[in-house]
């Protein structure tokens, strides 16, 4: 397999908003430090706060995948590598961000949390849309949000977890797997027809 | 502009959500609190706070829909159309907003017509329910602002998880560090639930929200405005306007935020407290026909809370029944816990909602502990005051009565060797004992060695 040139792998990588997208990502992971002292301890409300942080994050990830070029990329044969780079590469540098930012309070967990959002947020752009990809996860933290309230939290809810819990990070891998897989194989679906 | 927004409500994706929004009520508390007991105010807030799963959706329709003209890139082709564009805009978001709007008012619709069918005592409380729909309109419009100004792919995801997180930063700022900018919360209960019908409720800091949200709704609404300020200089001078009385109307709600009070009875502020208006409602409590009678509101006299609560307090305080200085009833009560006071000696209860026909097990140890515990501190002496000694016979009232005795804390070897050692004498030596040392153990001059 030869090695994509590193213009071509810049040029996917501007295409997809990478400079905004990470800018975006180090903001979060600076509120979540800013915010750290309301992100601790029990209860639904610093329960939650860092999950929807990190939802942020995957959120932004999953975004980022939506090509400009619709159908034509399609016929491209490095795009599944670089869709493979490029969603590698956040990942990477947003659990560095996050866990940096939750230093000192089981930051596994939010590396944890945010890999299996990202999951869930890729698996949502290949099926549904990449602008859309944030339904999921945002939709799956207020449940969790929900169990912590009523104090059930369980494999349901995993990301409540503490990070101790190797179940739940079966889960996330799991789901960062299957995600990174699909958006890898398929990209992300088209919300619009392709420009003509 | 009716055939504007009849198009806008064919195209609008806010509808595509809402399935998605009654599942996650439906797998959410809100909709395991739909059994007796039925406290109108708890009802009421509980709708108001339904705005945590409305709200970010609500932001993120909006944004979807403000960015429609960018992202479909038909900004250019619509600038050549006669339309005031921010009409035209407002019109989108009017749509989006409208159909949040209605999924609020059929939930409210639902939610306390199911009250109306189980309620005991009261009618229906609207200021926790406005201040929600209003805090609906302000996520909505700030979204629109977001997806206006914001203008990537980016904006729809950080409206939604935005909106979350200020939702639930602001909250934890209040639970976790009492800061005042935390009532402002759409979360913060209006109104204090240990004293739902005990006093008239005050609508303080609904109000104090409702003014707080419709100053930001205003600076949402102004920057929409602003953004296409070069188009119309009417729409300029609207933007300018309305940006200039949401920043002043926001920055009134933070003074009068700096001078609200966390008190028994709710939050007072004291610019919208009527005080004659807080007087404590008259009643007559229902009462168990059991050893030791249980008392409680009429309110809370519905499902199975009286049968459970007076079965709990009568399986705890069996042992000591009959003791001078034991209660003689057990009535609910608007404070903190504390220990037996009156005469006749009456154990108060805190007031809380049993839905089903137990405790859930987490405040069950918690609620366990405070009803022995209580038995054996002083008069307004809260339980998590109590010496080891008065610690030592509530882990024995607790352990006799099969109960978890986890809730009494801190817990030491003396404290347990003492609760054993009391377990093992005869009924009668047991009531000798309190019946000698009762007052001496209440005023914590004893210590877990001096319990036989």
């Amino acid at each position: 397999m030869n090695p994509l040139p590193t213009r071509l792998v810049w040029l996917h990588l501007r295409s997809r908003h990478a400079p905004l997208a990470t800018a975006l990502i180090i903001a979060i992971a600076a509120v979540l430090r800013l915010m750290q002292p309301w992100a601790v301890g029990p209860g639904p409300f610093a329960g939650t706060l860092p999950l929807a942080l990190a939802t942020g994050a995957a959120a932004i990830i999953a975004a980022s995948t939506q090509s400009p070029f619709a159908d034509p990329e399609h016929a491209t044969w490095p795009a599944p590598r670089l869709r493979l780079i490029q969603v590698a590469a956040f990942v990477l540098a947003a659990a560095g961000l996050l866990a940096l930012a939750r230093l000192g309070h089981d930051p596994l967990a939010a590396i944890r949390n945010l890999a299996g959002l990202t999951g869930l947020a890729l698996i949502t752009a290949t099926l549904i849309s990449a602008p859309l990809a944030w339904i999921t996860p945002l939709a799956y933290v207020l449940y969790c949000g929900a169990m912590i309230d009523a104090q059930a939290v369980s494999l349901w809810s995993w990301p409540a977890l503490p990070s101790a819990n190797h179940t739940a990070t079966v889960i996330a891998l799991v789901l960062l797997g299957t995600g990174i897989t699909a958006i890898t194989r398929f990209g992300a679906r088209d919300s619009q027809p392709t420009p003509t | 502009m009716t055939g504007l927004l009849r198009i806008e409500a064919r195209r609008n994706p806010a509808p595509l959500v809402l399935p998605l929004l009654a599942l996650l009520l439906w797998l959410t508390p809100l909709a395991q609190n739909t059994r007796p007991v039925a406290l109108w105010l708890d009802r009421s807030v509980d709708v108001g706070a339904s705005v945590e799963l409305l709200g970010p959706f609500a932001a993120a329709a909006a944004a979807w829909t403000a960015s429609r003209d960018h992202r479909r890139k038909m900004t250019d082709l619509l600038a050549s159309t006669p339309r005031n564009p921010y009409a035209r805009t407002l019109a989108a978001w009017l749509v989006s907003l409208g159909w949040m709007v209605a999924f609020y008012v059929a939930l409210a619709a639902v939610y306390l017509s199911i009250t109306a069918t189980q309620a005991t005592w009261g009618g229906p409380q609207w200021w926790p329910v406005i201040a929600g729909l209003v805090a609906l309109i302000m996520c909505s419009a700030g979204g629109f602002a977001l997806g206006l100004l914001l203008r990537t792919r980016f904006a729809t995801p950080l409206a939604a998880v935005g909106t979350l997180a200020v939702i639930m930063g602001l909250m934890s700022m209040a639970v976790n560090s009492n800061a005042a900018i935390g009532l402002l919360s759409p979360l913060y209960p209006a109104f204090g639930l240990n004293a739902l019908v005990f006093y008239a409720p005050q609508p303080d800091l609904s109000i104090l929200k409702i003014v707080c949200y419709v100053g930001v709704l205003g600076l949402a609404l102004g920057l929409a405005a602003w953004h296409f300020r070069a188009d119309r200089p009417s729409v300029r001078r609207a933007g300018a306007a309305l940006l200039a009385a949401g920043l002043a109307v926001t920055a009134t709600a933070a003074g009068l935020d700096a001078t609200a009070r966390v008190g028994n009875h709710g939050v007072t502020v004291p610019a919208f407290h009527n005080a004659a208006a807080g007087h404590a409602v008259p009643y007559t409590p229902v009462c168990s026909h059991t050893r030791l009678p249980v008392c409680v509101h009429p309110a809370y006299d519905g499902g199975s809370e009286l049968a459970v609560l007076s079965s709990l307090i009568n399986k705890i305080a069996g042992p000591v029944l009959g003791v001078p200085g034991m209660p003689v009833r057990a009535e609910q009560a608007p404070a903190a816990p504390s220990g037996v006071q009156g005469d006749p000696p009456v154990l108060p209860i805190q007031p809380f909602i049993i839905q089903g026909t137990s405790l859930p097990p987490a405040p069950a140890e918690s609620i366990d502990a405070d009803i022995a515990l209580s038995l054996f501190v002083p008069a307004h002496v809260d339980p998590e005051h109590a010496t080891p000694a008065q610690r030592g016979l509530a882990v024995y009232l607790l352990r006799q009565a099969h109960d978890n005795p986890s809730g009494v804390w801190p817990l030491d070897q003396a404290i347990t060797a003492a609760a054993a050692r009391f377990a093992a004498l005869a009924p009668a030596a047991r009531t000798a004992w309190l019946t000698t040392h009762l007052a001496a153990l209440r005023a914590g001059s004893l210590t877990p060695q001096d319990i036989p």
